[in-house]
């Protein structure tokens, strides 16, 4: 991670000084796209698949919410097991999915390789899915083991990570054999997040579901690795996707380098110790929670040196805003990400926390940082991977136009009045004067309007799915590869080592 | 806002083959991808310095977490659970004594209001008024407390109404000082016309001891309790403060025992 770009990158930054380099450099990205194609769009398929799936589940859960009743005959459709499925289908089952499709891609156009024995991908891809179609039928079926973020029933979650190892492994061979010297901020974030998960799972799964520890230390395993799962899995592929995209569409390098370096080393630092700001008035002893929430408010560094470092690097260049797709899902992301961020610093302090802990509050930021801020930077990455790996533009304009505006006005219509409903169930439910029944009562315009806002959300992903669809289907009109040519040529030019 | 139909990937398609190629010596081969053709380079960072205040911020978090750290951790022990104990053991802020009027409001709320209501009126015909109850307001509470420990059943006339339900035993729900703190608040909650001593947490458990094979009985009938004594002799003495203005001079009509 040298500070000054390597000659090769200076050259790029002047490419009409070197026309052989530039050619050679498109065509290997062009090679490596299509290295690319099968796997990363079969996790993006099946991502999207599970994202209809979960929409589907959230829509049930979010009615159920203010209509017990609905669907309260059936076992395989109460409450209890719905809510899971969506939780799971859109974790494990979209972002997962979108996330390593996202990553291998980034990683290999960073690392300037191509994706090597790209069958093993494609492997963990089915596996990857069929845990997880395990996993969700294992909930419907009521073996729902009750650990936060971790319902899969046992015989699914070792599917799920047998494919993790095969992705991971390919992620870091892939950094091993890359041609670029320099690392560039994605590649951090990326081969963190790759090494981070498997820790969390792994280590999750033993403490909590093979060999339990015991009593109340299960809590803090618990929400060491949900809150990390976000913030240490989820989190940093979403920057390393920001940190390629906004810089990439906007042809501006990232504004400074000393900020990427804090603001990854202090994300590195301080998010692993988070997870224990959900237990404050828990029986904890009294350092382990103040140790997460002093960790929670020094999360206020990374966020705002990744903040400012996103802006001043978007600054002059806004109006792009209008017409790229990719951008301004990124920026919508971006500044959700320091929103949820801020928005969890707040939460974590004992005083707030005292309300807003138990409350609709909690689901609100958890949607804040899951969907505004990572779902979003997800579709954006899509919007300019995907017509690169099925060499077809996007078919409608307008079903874009529908998927940004349905789901970024459903998620702020989310996320406003849950919050606000959240803290007046909060303060209701510390006063004793108030009958549980009547806080009950009070949400349930709150509850109500979230569901307004879960069918506009569902809206704007079916959008999305008809403008997958139909890009996929042109793809398998025949295709002449005109790439092939030139593709042959720079292989051997660039890296005459590699087969 | 509008996309570019045929192209919303880039913001300004050919951008970049004008950057490529401004002497015209040179464009990119027509066979590549439309998309790879019009991209932009590989991203870079910039080497811009961060500003004197960002870092004074981060140095003044540093501080503020150190302090927050070392003030409230408890002295890193092991079983402190008070963010606000200090190294050593010593509190700052000892705890405060249990309020057993607060506790008992706080408790009939969630467990008695169902059925009595939260204004202690009950439900005419169903369940009997607790508000300026005869049965609540005795001078003794040997015949309340059985109530709440084992429940009550059949007829029973209160305030002039008849009533006949079950009410459930709370016997393996609630503390002794749980029972003692909820019935210290429905004997002494002035807003209801109730003005009864407090109880202790020793007469509950007393009468849990005296009455522990009742459970296999079943739950009290009226005329059961009625046959006991509303001041048992053998009766701990009440050691919670009594509401204030409390006196033991409220005049009761119950019928007296046999």
């Amino acid at each position: 991670m040298s500070s000054t770009p390597s000659t090769s990158l200076l050259k790029a930054l002047s490419p009409s000084d070197h026309d052989e380099d530039l050619v050679q450099r498109k065509a290997l990205l062009a090679e490596i796209d299509a290295s690319c194609r099968l796997p990363v769009l079969l996790f993006f398929i099946c991502g999207t698949l599970w994202l209809l799936v979960g929409t589907l589940f959230a829509l049930i859960t979010s009615w159920k919410m203010h209509h017990p009743d609905l669907l309260g005959n059936i076992a395989w459709l109460t409450f209890g097991r719905v809510r899971p499925v969506h939780l799971n289908t859109v974790i494990f089952g979209f972002a997962s999915e979108v996330a390593i499709g996202v990553s291998l891609w980034l990683m290999c156009r960073l690392c300037r390789v191509t994706l090597m024995h790209k069958w093993i991908i494609i492997m963990a891809a089915v596996f990857w899915n069929v845990g997880v179609v395990v996993g969700v039928l294992g909930i419907l079926a009521g073996d729902n083991t009750g650990i936060e973020w971790l319902e899969f029933p046992p015989y699914a979650s070792p599917i799920l990570f047998f494919s993790y190892a095969l992705i991971a492994v390919w992620g870091i061979i892939t950094f091993r054999f890359r041609r670029e010297k320099h690392l560039y901020v994605s590649q951090w974030y990326l081969l963190a997040a790759l090494l981070w998960f498997p820790w969390l799972y792994s280590s999750a799964n033993i403490m909590l579901i093979m060999d339990p520890v015991r009593g109340t230390v299960q809590s803090a395993v618990n929400w060491w690795f949900a809150h990390n799962v976000l913030g240490l899995w989820f989190t940093p592929i979403g920057l390393a996707a920001i940190y390629y995209f906004i810089p990439k569409v906007t042809g501006k390098p990232i504004h400074s380098y000393y900020l990427s370096a804090l603001g990854f080393w202090s994300l590195a630092l301080f998010y692993n110790w988070n997870g224990g700001h959900h237990l404050v008035g828990g029986p904890m002893p009294a350092w382990l929670v103040t140790v997460s929430i002093v960790a929670s408010v020094m999360m206020t560094i990374p966020v705002v040196t990744v903040g400012i470092n996103h802006h001043l690097t978007m600054k002059g260049s806004f109006h792009m805003l209008r017409h790229s797709p990719t951008l301004r899902f990124m920026v919508f992301g971006g500044m959700n990400y320091t929103v949820a961020s801020l928005h969890g610093v707040l939460s974590a302090l004992r005083s707030v926390s005292e309300v807003t802990h138990f409350t609709h509050h909690t689901i609100s930021h958890a949607h804040t940082g899951m969907y505004a801020f990572f779902t979003m930077v997800m579709f954006g990455s899509m919007y300019y991977i995907i017509p690169r790996l099925t060499l077809r533009e996007w078919p409608s304009a307008m079903l874009i136009r529908v998927h940004f505006w349905f789901t970024a006005l459903g998620i702020i219509l989310y996320m406003g009045p849950l919050t606000l409903g959240g803290i007046l169930q909060g303060y209701a439910m510390l006063n004793p004067d108030v009958p549980f029944l009547d806080v009950v009562k009070l949400t349930v315009p709150y509850l109500k309007i979230r569901t307004v806002a879960g069918i506009i959300i569902a809206i704007g992903h079916t959008a999305f799915f008809i403008n997958l669809t139909w890009i996929i289907l042109r793809q398998l009109q025949p295709y002449r590869q005109p790439t092939r040519m030139i593709i042959a040529a720079t292989r051997n030019a660039i890296n005459p080592a590699l087969p | 806002m509008s996309f570019d139909s045929s192209n919303p990937q880039d913001p300004a398609p050919g951008a970049i083959a004008r950057q490529a190629a401004p002497s015209s010596a040179f464009s990119l081969p027509d066979d590549l991808p439309p998309a790879i053709q019009r991209e932009r380079p590989e991203p870079l960072e910039g080497n811009h310095p961060m500003s004197l205040l960002f870092v004074t911020f981060v140095a003044v978090l540093f501080f503020w977490g150190g302090f927050y750290l070392q003030r409230f951790s408890g002295g890193y022990q092991p079983f402190s659970y008070n963010e606000n104990t200090l190294g050593g053991g010593a509190t700052n802020a000892p705890a405060k004594p249990l309020d057993p009027f607060a506790e008992g409001k706080r408790l009939f709320v969630d467990t008695c209001a169902k059925c009595h209501q939260a204004d202690g009126q009950g439900l005419a015909g169903q369940y009997p008024p607790l508000a300026g109850s005869e049965w609540v307001k005795a001078e003794g509470a040997a015949r309340i407390i059985r109530i709440v420990l084992d429940g009550l059943q059949g007829p029973i006339k209160v305030k002039g109404a008849d009533f006949n339900n079950q009410m459930v035993p709370w016997r393996d729900v609630l503390t002794d000082q749980q029972i003692a703190s909820v019935i210290t608040y429905v004997r002494g909650e002035k807003g209801w016309g109730n003005n009864a001593s407090a109880i202790s947490a020793e007469q509950v458990a007393a009468v849990r001891q005296k009455t522990k094979t009742r459970p296999a009985t079943g739950s009290w009938t009226a005329g059961e309790l009625l046959k006991i004594p509303e001041i048992e002799a053998d009766m701990p003495s009440g050691t919670n403060a009594p509401p204030a203005g409390a006196t033991n001079s409220v005049s009761t009509n119950l019928p007296a025992a046999k």
